[in-house]
């Protein structure tokens, strides 16, 4: 485990960071609570809580002998935010996946952040979060409702299910509108501990490796003409430690093209992964998605082009392999708030060689 | 031989109902009365833009310009004022609406989404005591102790102002 040479003044800095965000949260926030109480007339003088509930539950089949068709418990994702007052929210995310056969419960606390809302420009964030890397890993969550397809593409699949990319960090994040722009220009800056590529022992879990901190920044327009229409791009870096060795510098250029409405929905994503270790070779990896569906009423069918390009020599990664995976499916909302999809999947991988299976899952929220 | 085909073809029209490939209301529904947006009395905002409008009700933009958090107020759910106006104001279904919002909040863009009005006086009452809110009454339901607002530089009774309602009656789409 390496330590860092100089921890006091990057503590101090992140410290000063965060005392900063609380101290500019609570006092405006107590004056705004002061001067609006007349601003909302209904409100309880109690933090006013939502609390949503996604589940999921699965049936799977494929060609490959050893594994057996079965119904399965997705994730079950408890999702609550609070307004504190008109400035300062708290929003939670706790994710528990049970066995079907035994009902053993493991829990993960996916989300937890406290927001400060200055307005429309600037929305200071503390805590655990999904990075803003890309489109996909800020927009869908957990909760499984709101994608069409079954499952994430590969490239964002979560990391204890084999995932390449650092899907939660802890840190501090801002996002929000550009001035001037109409709210078409939006941004997303976030400074965060980066992913733990190796294990760790209970005493260690959720502190950083290393004093370097991960970065990302990001830039999304969604111009008022074309709604639904955003295109965007974004560079995460980080320095990940590798035992004695000096540090791997770590690099993702994302880019993304996506037109969501309710009828229609077409997404494109694509992203380069670099690691780089002193007195060795650079390592580029890439991986992205094609999909869009269309919904005729109640039925949306869909498709999706999944590809995930690996080299084995790479540090961390190496083992994870290539994919490619067509998906094609179709959505049924027999109701608000449930859906039944059903994906036939052709997968190209580095450990199966190429399988075919079928995928039926049933998602609810409430 | 009759019964197959029967069958073939209900389920055709049944699937094609499902996938609301068949019209169901072809009538043209006559024009209704203008939907008149109002903000708290102190609001220093005069007029919106039909994107601000449709911005501030998808929760996109949730500050007034002089930063005070804007507080949008429906109609309760289930009243059709409350589907007039999203279908108005967002081009959306009530129901599209409201996954939308759920949408905003998982992402956490939103923390409390739109405030739930039961009448024409509630809303009135609401706006009246709220200094952030926007809501809507009919043309004819503003009273002066709320501010009406221009959208795109035209009151309600502007001929060519964007928010009129569809009239209500035999023959109105009651979506």
């Amino acid at each position: 485990m390496q330590r860092p040479a100089h921890p006091l003044p990057r503590h101090a800095l992140a410290g000063l960071l965060l005392t900063t965000l609380v101290a500019c949260a609570i006092p405006p926030a107590a004056q705004a609570q002061a001067a609006d109480q007349h601003d909302m007339p209904a409100r309880a003088p109690r933090p006013e809580v939502v609390i949503h509930a996604f589940g999921s539950v699965d049936w799977a089949a494929t060609d490959r002998r050893e594994t057996p068709q079965s119904f399965g418990l997705g994730q079950f994702s408890l999702f609550v935010t609070a307004a504190l007052n008109e400035h300062v929210s708290v929003l939670a995310e706790v994710v528990m996946e049970g066995s079907g056969a035994n009902t053993r419960v493991v829990t993960d606390l996916e989300r937890l952040q406290l927001t400060y809302r200055l307005d429309d420009h600037l929305n200071l964030s503390a805590g655990r979060y999904h990075t803003g890397i890309g489109y996909y890993n800020a927009a869908f969550h957990h909760g499984s409702y709101f994608e069409v397809p079954i499952g994430r593409p590969r490239i964002f699949a979560f990391e204890d299910e084999g995932g390449v990319l650092p899907v939660h960090e802890v840190g501090l994040s801002a996002r929000g509108a550009v001035p001037g722009t109409d709210s078409a220009l939006r941004y997303v800056a976030e400074v965060g501990n980066g992913r733990r590529w190796t294990d760790v022992d209970d005493a260690e879990e959720g502190r950083d490796q290393n004093a370097a901190k991960s970065t990302n920044v990001g830039l999304a327009l969604r111009p008022e003409r074309w709604r639904g229409a955003e295109v965007g791009a974004s560079f995460y870096r980080d320095r990940v430690p590798i035992g004695t060795r000096p540090a791997a510098a770590h690099q993702i250029a994302a880019a993304y093209a996506v037109y969501r409405t309710p009828s229609t929905e077409i997404m494109a994503e694509w992203l380069r992964l670099a690691h780089r270790i002193p007195a060795s070779p650079r390592y580029i990896n890439r991986g992205g998605y094609v999909q869009a569906s269309r919904a005729f009423g109640k039925v949306r069918p869909y498709y999706r082009y999944d590809r995930l390009d690996i080299n084995p020599q790479t540090p961390f990664i190496g083992s994870f392999g290539s994919s490619r995976a067509h998906l094609l499916g179709v959505r049924l909302d027999p109701a608000d708030w449930i859906g039944l999809k059903a994906q036939y999947e052709r997968l190209h991988d580095d450990h199966v060689d190429e399988s075919d299976a079928i995928h039926v899952q049933l998602v609810f929220v409430f | 031989m009759g019964t197959p085909r029967l069958v073939f073809i209900g389920l055709l029209l049944s699937a094609a109902t499902l996938a609301g490939t068949v019209p169901v209301v072809a009538q043209q529904a006559p024009i209704g009365p203008a939907l008149a947006i109002i903000v708290h009395r102190s609001n220093p905002v005069d007029n919106l833009t039909s994107g601000e409008l449709r911005r501030i009700f998808m929760l996109d933009m949730q500050t007034w310009p002089h930063g005070r958090k804007i507080t949008v107020v429906l109609r309760d759910r289930g009243q059709p004022e409350r589907a007039d106006a999203i279908r108005l104001l967002c081009r959306l279904s009530e129901s599209e609406y409201e996954k939308h919002i759920l949408f905003q909040t998982f992402q956490g863009s939103v923390n409390i989404g739109p405030r739930a009005i039961q009448s024409v006086s509630g809303m009135l009452n609401f706006v009246f005591s709220a200094p952030g809110a926007i809501g809507y009454v009919n043309a004819g339901e503003v009273t002066p102790a709320v501010k009406l607002l221009r959208i795109d530089g035209m009151l309600p009774d502007d001929p060519r102002y964007p928010l009129r309602r569809r009239a209500r009656g035999r023959g109105a789409d009651e979506r």
